[in-house]
């Protein structure tokens, strides 16, 4: 098959051609000699049986009578059929009974008795047959007969199997060649145009058919083929032209904005500098001249941080890129960084880079932008400082404001002291003390006869009762000027409490700490716990959480010391009896509020919103420091501070609402 | 070829056949020599018996011989009876044609007359005069072994030929008795006209 498939087509249509008929013509002459065979061996075994049975019936009376002359008689008409070489009968008992040959052997072989049948050999046919008499066997015949006519046929019908075969060929081979035209020609022809085609590259030769069969239409897809490639060559050719027209507009387009890139790359403030994947310095910009002080010629192909980058950043600074590289660019680089940048003279100056990578053909280029940053350092550093200035005129301002309230405090404990003083120095000054110098004068008088004078004088019976009196007077003013001069040492003390409290409240001005608020509020009412009891002013206190904050600890308790003096105050002037401040803690999810509440003059509707400005007051002897600056501080500290009053004579209520930090659990 | 004769005879129809063969190779011996049942018999009688059986097989009787197809042969002997058991004892378990076969001894013609087949030793011949003609005409093959019997009217008969037995037939009254006698029995007689 494989030797066929590269025979040309016309060879290979007359070998299939005579092929095909040689194999049919084979196969119906082996099929014809084949049933030849059978039906002539079925014929001569059929013969030979007949002839078998004829012996057999003849030879029946010889056998049973026991006459083997009569049956040799009878086996020798055997002659008649040359094609029998042998014969025998056998009697009842299987014993040779009387035989025939054909040629006379010397000595003959006879065969052992068989049942009926036959049997082929190479070159005879053997039967045997039972002798039946009166439906009784009587012996067996033995028949041997050549194949020599069977043999004969054979060759006769090789021999025109042959002549046939070769004839048969001769004329398949006469008509293929003509035949195989039809086919070969159209297919050749089609060969040689395509062949032509792909040499010359003409597509402009077309094929003519000859007929409408499947080589027909081979040669209208091979001349449509044809065409479509004409077409699309045209076309290819068209659009080859366009797309260098648009290669070299674009080309143009290209170095126009390259040279646009270029100018903004050059005028930028920015010193631009682009690197290879190795860091080696690739692209260079005016400004980076500037900056660094580099030509680009100088600085082409060396190394980035080496060149740019001061000692200190550069270790750092490699080992981003390299992480950057192995990471294959996952790992974020374009991030905006502080570092100190080299100048070619060898100082070191603040810098903002920003390191931008593009991947190029699988590898990275690094667009460096640096900004030098001195200046901007510089104003920062001033800021900074003008900044914390401010901070410590603010906080000196902040602990003016603390003064003046502890001085506050410390006036109206000091009218205490005063009135103690005052109390004391008139106790003194009335004091009994002088008439036990009278007394004692009068005894001394009298001392001669003391006993007469006290038992008779009328004078002297009087003084013991007198002594009594004067004992009880003397106690009595006594203890008068012990508890005035024991309020004044508290007063003392509490002054002594108020300034150490400032000073403790000042050195931690500005430090936020966390601290329990009904801490807070105690502290408060102690600041002005003298002037409260002096005024008789109860305090109620619901507490109804006990929450911690995180704040300026001295702003809140300014706050608040404020709010227990004004309502103190609003108590006094009221001229009530109960007087009562109520102080109350409640909290919500963000917020603590502490409410300070009295039962004092209240505040006029018109007034609720004027008491927080600066300055305001509604008391005589107040100075302008209170609710303005609680107000503030609440609102540095994140809170609020707000009032509400029924109007007057209701009393007033002051709501301080501070928010706990976000670490402050809410107890 | 042999397969085919394989296949269509079964084991126990071989065997049958092999026996009935061996059998019949017995009586055929028996011709031969003077071995048997019965030593009292001579080789000759042996092999007469077995003639006087063959003989049925190659004639045929008319059909009015026979009241029907499966009547059986009589085969009578007329006096003394030569055969012993032999004649019995070949015929016991054979047919003929579908026919089976019997032996009767008579002692006289007369009997003859429903026989197929009557054998008439030379010492009884006597008992034959003036039967012959009734006996041809009711259909009788009359076997005889005298030199004279067919001269008076027999149809077969026995002769010695150095000790071998052979038969004369005589067609003729054969054909007068009304009998068909094959070719074949014929082929193998001494001819005689009387």
């Amino acid at each position: 098959m494989r030797i066929l498939t590269n025979l040309p087509i016309k060879r290979k249509l007359t070998v299939i051609s005579m092929l095909t008929s040689g194999v049919v013509l084979f196969l119906t002459c082996a099929a014809f000699m084949t049933y030849e065979q059978v039906v002539f061996r079925r014929d001569m075994t059929s013969n030979l049986s007949t002839t078998a049975e004829m012996i057999g019936f003849n030879s029946s009376s010889a056998l049973s009578f026991n006459d083997a002359a009569s049956a040799a008689q009878t086996l020798k008409g055997l002659g008649a059929q040359p094609h029998i070489e042998e014969a025998c009968i056998y009697d009842g008992d299987g014993k040779v009974f009387a035989t025939y040959q054909r040629t006379a052997n010397a000595r003959p072989d006879w065969p052992r008795m068989r049942p009926d049948g036959e049997r082929l050999t190479a070159d005879s046919l053997v039967l045997f047959r039972q002798i039946h008499l009166a439906g009784e066997a009587i012996g067996t015949i033995y028949l041997r007969s050549n194949l020599r006519e069977m043999h004969t046929r054979w060759q006769r019908y090789a021999l025109i199997a042959g002549v046939v075969l070769l004839a048969a060929m001769a004329i398949t081979w006469l008509i293929a060649a003509k035949l195989q035209r039809i086919i070969s020609d159209p297919v050749m022809e089609l060969a040689a145009i395509a062949g032509r085609v792909a040499s010359e590259r003409d597509y402009s030769v077309r094929a003519v058919k000859q007929g409408d069969d499947e080589v027909g239409r081979l040669f209208d897809g091979f001349n449509d083929m044809l065409a479509q490639i004409q077409a699309r060559d045209a076309e290819l050719h068209a659009a080859h032209k366009d797309l260098e027209r648009r290669v070299e507009e674009r080309t143009r387009e290209l170095s126009a904005s390259k040279d646009r890139i270029r100018l903004i790359v050059d005028t930028a403030f920015d010193a631009i500098i682009t690197t290879d994947a190795e860091g080696r310095i690739t692209a260079w910009n005016r400004q980076a001249e500037t900056t660094f002080g580099w030509t680009p010629a100088e600085v082409l192909g060396r190394t980035f941080a080496e060149t740019l980058l001061a000692p200190s950043g550069r270790a750092a600074s490699l080992q981003r890129m390299h992480q950057f590289l192995q990471s294959d660019g996952r790992e974020s680089l374009n991030r905006r960084i502080e570092l100190f940048a080299l100048h070619k003279d060898g100082h070191e100056f603040p810098a903002e880079l920003a390191v931008s990578p593009v991947r190029v053909d699988g590898t990275f280029i690094f667009s460096a932008f640096l900004r030098d940053i001195t200046e901007s350092k510089r104003a920062e550093a001033e800021l900074r400082a003008i900044h914390r200035q401010l901070l410590d005129t603010s906080r000196q301002a902040g602990m003016a404001e603390v003064a003046t309230g502890v001085l506050h405090n410390v006036g109206n404990v000091l009218n205490s002291v005063n009135v103690s003083a005052t109390l004391v120095a008139d106790q003194v000054r009335r004091s009994k003390s002088p008439n036990v110098g009278k007394l004692s004068d009068l005894l001394h008088q009298h001392r001669a006869n003391l006993g007469d004078y006290l038992a008779n004088d009328p004078k002297g019976k009087i003084i013991p009762a007198y002594l009594m009196t004067l004992k009880d007077e003397l106690a009595k003013e006594q203890s008068t000027i012990l508890a005035e001069l024991d309020s004044l040492h508290k007063n003392i003390g509490h002054i002594k409490d108020i300034v150490a409290m400032q000073q403790s409240y000042a050195k931690t001005s500005g430090v936020v700490e966390t601290v329990s608020v009904p801490d807070l509020i105690e502290d408060a009412l102690r600041m002005n716990a003298g002037s409260l009891a002096r005024h008789d002013v109860d305090i109620a206190r619901e507490y109804h959480v006990r929450p911690v904050v995180t704040l300026e600890k001295n702003k809140a308790l300014q706050i608040l010391v404020n709010l227990v003096r004004n309502a103190k105050y609003a108590c006094d002037e009221s001229g009530r009896i109960d007087k009562l401040l109520t102080v109350s803690i409640t909290a919500d999810d963000r917020n603590v509020i502490i409410t300070v509440a009295d039962n004092g003059v209240g505040i006029p509707p018109e007034n609720l919103t004027k008491i927080f400005a600066h300055g305001f007051t509604t008391r005589k002897q107040g100075h302008g420091f209170g609710l303005h600056s609680g107000a503030l501080a609440a609102k540095e500290l994140g809170g609020s501070l707000t009032a509400h009053s029924d109007g007057p004579g209701y009393g007033a209520t002051f709501t301080l609402t501070l928010p706990y930090t976000s670490e402050s659990p809410h107890e | 070829m042999f397969s085919r004769t394989h296949t269509l005879s079964s084991p126990a129809g071989y065997n049958a056949r092999r026996l009935l063969l061996a059998f019949f190779a017995l009586l055929c011996l028996a011709g031969h020599a003077a071995i048997g049942a019965t030593p009292a018999v001579s080789k000759e009688y042996q092999v007469k018996a077995a003639f006087l059986y063959n003989f049925t097989k190659f004639v045929e009787w008319p059909a009015s011989r026979f009241p029907d197809d499966t009547s059986p042969i009589v085969i009578a002997v007329l006096g003394r009876n030569p055969f012993g058991d032999e004649l019995a004892a070949i015929i016991r378990t054979r047919k003929v044609n579908g026919r089976e076969l019997v032996v009767k001894i008579i002692a006289s013609a007369d009997e003859a007359a429903t026989a197929h087949l009557l054998f008439v030793g030379a010492d009884e011949e006597t008992l034959l005069v003036g039967k012959m003609e009734p006996l041809q005409k009711a259909g009788v093959l009359t076997v005889g072994e005298s030199p004279r019997f067919i001269a008076s009217g027999g149809i077969i008969n026995f002769t010695l030929e150095t000790d071998k037995v052979r038969f004369q037939i005589n067609p003729l009254a054969g054909q007068q008795a009304g009998l068909k006698i094959s070719a074949q029995l014929l082929k193998l007689a001494m001819i005689v006209r009387k």
